[in-house]
């Protein structure tokens, strides 16, 4: 199966891979790539971990090489932190600005990401360029109208991003500044570190905004999530910035946050079931990403490893082993402790002491997955990795593109050709008993709450025919039995006359068949299945360190914790600013 | 305000779900929403003529099953007052597959409704590189965008990569139109005199409150001459890749009524709540 897999790599990774190894080791690759079938399970890739080809480290690579420049122009808030900022960016030559409007708390705690509309405590907006003072008015203007069918903006605007105070970590972290003080680290930690939480980026067209076709060639944000992930960092600036004017505005002797502990800030974030739906609407993303990821990972397992690589890989070990005996999981109930990982990691850091000869990565990787729960095998891997960042980043050059898929439906093709895809590419899919009503329990569909995303149970709830699209294993299987009826060397274009629902079906068939790790082998109307699996996935993709389910169908956790300050990219950051150590309490401020 | 600004990734976003909410299932839904955005994009009929013929996309969706035979070369179907968005790519595809297997591919499509989509079903024909000719008279239930003819065509060519789009009108010389737009190209390989004669002057069998679309597809070959003369047709020349430019770029102008209409489509998918919906909500440990 591994060696079939790489056989068809896509154009783009091949030349890459040919362009690193022999044909000798080529072969070696190919047979240290997983087999999808057992991959692409819900809990498999629920246990995945962010790497260094995650989205948001591919983003902080950039701003961190390009050192761009994140200038505070203007900043006021009163003692409620009722407010708004204006900074001005130089994103590698391309100018932005990033305005937020600030508003006093309204003793309202927002959790969901959806659920509040545009009440939300702090708005900001990304304009392409420098926009004239008149046309920020404008926007905070907008803003101020916080009724979500009114607000509209323009394409000089990339996106909006909402977010909400945690009023807990927000009011801890302003008196301790007010009393001269720095915050408790170990409470923010406990909270995984935020001040303020994504409200859910509004950009790539929504209210009018930007669309990424738009942007200009080369511009930075043509780059999938880059422009949603900035506004994020953004979303930590302000956090960051507005605590300390806060307090400045209650008392003007306050403290102000020390930078380590700023660093150690993020930006909160809850994600729900959308995110699933998302995965199995866009296949495509989950091969790019997955796709990368596996080369990446049996790169790094099958390259002899120097002392320097296990070098790094120990101090790496030691570093994941500190973060996640640092963090506090509010629910441990779908995931293994991060008090089991981070013991995981020191006894894997013992085996690379105990035997300083064996630099096996492939087989010390076989050992972790054999003794280890998967998370722990899936943070080892990650931590792989980062051992090869020039094939990594060699790697990374394809998502962008291969997450862009022309989904048009080739109607030339025969029923007979479709026919062999199907059992080529999908036997597990046909051999998947649908029949069971366990098996179809769930239907997913948009509440009118917002549009949230929900499950209803087939034989109780209503709006079952507008369910969103899960059931891939119900379409292949549909579409297989539909094409039975038909002569092998019939065209599908006849086969659309008279199933034109069949499209997208045929579509998928056809353009997944050259990119492998593209389905996903669950089933997610199945009673036992669990969302949370899938949207941990996303988020590990996207960048997020440490996933904390709060329930089967939401996840929390934070982007950008460690990630160098404005200051700190302007004059020239390490990349390396991974699974950040919780900052210490000075003896002077644990007295105070 | 009576207008403001949207986006095409606007429409796509929300198109797909109100499209379903307009009663097309999934896939339907998701291919046809391609057209709705790349129209809206490039001349705004959009959404403003699905909102006129709701109710009568509403009966197409009840409504007997396509009656699709082939003469010779050529399929004929019956659309049954189906609207382009839902029969329109199928009709599409036999054009493709013939074209590609065969060098030549044509299909008709009558007692259909839509046909402002016209312009967005030649935009696919480009993007699978094929060069076409689509005839079509539009039926008296079509809402046409001003200037548009209801009888009229649009040829693509897609040579040396890029594409480019001539339209044009029947209804004041169709004996110029067929003497002369028809080139060598089409003539060679079969005058399809039934289609022509039904695109100018309606079938006996037609439905004047529907329309006629008929869909010549040709797979591009560097020696053949263009399926339309530019130097006799007489046809205006549309780049419509560059509107779509711009509308990327810069957005484009939608009529807030048009708009809202779109989320409203949308609305109509989203379950009503109640507190056994609330409990499968993501927040909370359940």
């Amino acid at each position: 199966m591994s060696k079939q897999t790489i056989s068809h790599l896509p154009r783009l990774l091949s030349e890459t891979v040919d362009h690193f190894v022999t044909p000798s080791e080529r072969t070696c690759l190919a047979n240290a790539l997983r087999d999808p079938d057992s991959l692409m399970t819900g809990p498999r890739l629920g246990a995945m971990k962010a790497t260094r080809l995650s989205f948001a480290n591919l983003l902080a690579r950039r701003m961190i090489n390009d050192r761009w420049i994140v200038r505070r122009d203007e900043l006021t808030c009163d003692v409620d932190g009722e407010g708004h900022a204006i900074y001005r960016i130089d994103a590698g030559g391309h100018p932005l600005t990033y305005i937020a409007r600030c508003y006093a708390w309204d003793g309202i705690e927002k959790a969901g990401r959806r659920s509040d509309g545009a009440k939300r405590d702090m708005f900001g907006a990304i304009f392409l360029g420098s926009p004239t003072i008149e046309r920020i008015r404008e926007e905070f203007a907008t803003f101020d109208l916080r009724d979500a069918a009114a607000m509209r903006t323009r394409s000089d605007v990339t996106g909006w991003t909402p977010a909400n105070r945690s009023v807990r970590y927000f009011d801890h972290v302003v008196n301790a500044l007010v009393g001269g003080n720095q915050p408790d680290p170990a409470f923010l930690g406990s909270g995984t570190g935020y001040i303020l939480r994504n409200g859910g980026y509004l950009g790539s067209g929504r209210q009018g905004s930007l669309t990424i076709d738009g942007l200009p060639e080369g511009h930075p944000f043509r780059h999938p999530f880059f422009a949603d992930l900035f506004g994020l960092y953004m979303v930590r600036q302000i956090s960051i910035d507005l605590v300390n004017a806060v307090a400045k505005a209650r008392n003007p002797k306050a403290a102000q946050l020390r930078p380590d502990i700023a660093r150690y800030i993020g930006v909160g974030n809850s994600s729900g079931q959308g995110m699933c739906v998302a995965l199995q609407r866009w296949p495509e993303w989950v091969s790019a990403w997955l796709s990368v990821r596996e080369l990446a990972l049996a790169y790094a397992k099958t390259k002899p490893a120097t002392t320097a690589d296990v070098g790094r890989l120990d101090s790496l070990l030691s570093r994941a082993c500190d973060y996640y005996e640092s963090i506090e999981l509010h629910c441990e109930d779908y995931v293994v402790p991060t008090a089991v990982i981070a013991q995981n990691m020191r006894a894997i850091r013992q085996w690379l002491k105990d035997d300083d000869a064996d630099r096996d990565l492939n087989r010390i990787a076989e050992a972790v997955s054999e003794k280890f729960d998967v998370e722990t095998a899936e943070q080892f891997n990650s931590l792989l990795i980062e051992l090869h960042p020039d094939f990594d980043y060699a790697l990374a050059g394809y998502l962008p593109i291969a997450m862009r898929r022309d989904r048009d439906v080739s109607p030339e093709a025969s029923v007979g050709q479709i026919r062999n895809l199907l059992l080529k590419n999908y036997a597990w899919a046909l051999r998947y008993d649908l029949r069971p009503s366990t098996a179809r329990q769930y239907f997913w569909y948009h509440s009118i709450d917002n549009g949230e995303q929900r499950r209803g149970e087939r034989i109780l709830d209503p709006h079952e025919e507008f369910e969103s699209f899960i059931d891939h294993i119900g379409l292949i299987q549909h579409l297989c039995s539909v094409l039975t009826s038909y002569d092998d060397d019939q065209s599908i274009a006849e086969v659309l006359v008279e199933w034109p629902d069949l499209y997208y079906g045929l579509a998928r068939v056809q353009y997944l068949a050259d990119m492998p790790y593209s389905e996903i082998r669950d089933n997610l109307m199945d009673q036992k299945f669990i969302p949370a699996h899938l949207i941990r996935f996303f988020l590990s993709a996207l960048g997020m360190e440490s996933t904390s389910p709060l329930s089967i169908r939401y996840v929390r956790g934070v982007f950008f914790q460690g990630m160098p300050l404005p200051e700190e990219l302007a004059k020239g950051a390490s990349d390396d600013w991974k699974f950040p150590l919780q900052p210490k309490v000075l003896q002077k401020e644990a007295e105070a | 305000l009576s207008e403001t600004i949207s986006s095409i990734s606007e429409i796509t976003r929300v198109g797909g779900w109100a499209l379903r909410g307009l009663g097309y299932p999934f896939g339907v839904a998701e291919r046809a929403n391609r057209l709705l955005a790349w129209m809206q994009a490039v001349d705004g009929s959009a959404l403003k003529s699905i909102r006129k013929l709701e109710a009568n996309i509403n009966a197409s969706l009840r409504a007997e099953a396509v009656k699709i035979t082939k003469v010779e070369a050529d399929y004929h179907l019956d659309a049954a007052g189906r609207h382009i968005l839902d029969i329109g790519l199928p009709v599409m595809d036999l054009a493709t597959s013939d074209a590609r297997h065969k060098g030549i591919g044509r299909a008709a499509v009558a007692n259909v409704c839509g046909l402002n989509f016209v312009p967005a079903l030649a935009s696919l024909l480009a993007l699978r590189k094929l060069d076409g000719l689509i005839i079509y008279r539009a039926g008296s239930l079509d809402v046409l965008p001003n200037a548009t003819p209801r009888s009229g065509w649009i040829s693509t060519s897609a040579a040396n990569g890029l594409s480019s789009f001539r339209m044009g009108g029947l209804e004041d010389r169709p004996e110029r139109f067929v003497n002369e737009i028809f080139t060598r190209a089409m003539l060679s390989q079969g005058s399809p005199i039934a289609a022509r004669t039904e695109a100018i002057k309606g079938d006996s069998n037609s439905n004047e409150s529907l329309g006629f679309m008929s869909i010549t597809a040709v797979e591009r070959s560097t020696d053949q001459p263009s399926l339309v003369d530019p130097q006799v047709s007489a046809g205006r020349e549309y780049d419509f890749d560059q509107r779509l430019a711009i509308a990327f770029r810069d957005g484009f102008s939608i009529d807030r009524e048009d708009l809202d209409y779109l989320y409203q489509l949308e609305m109509r998918t989203w379950a009503p709540t109640s507190e056994r919906s609330r409990s499968q909500a993501g927040y909370g440990v359940y």
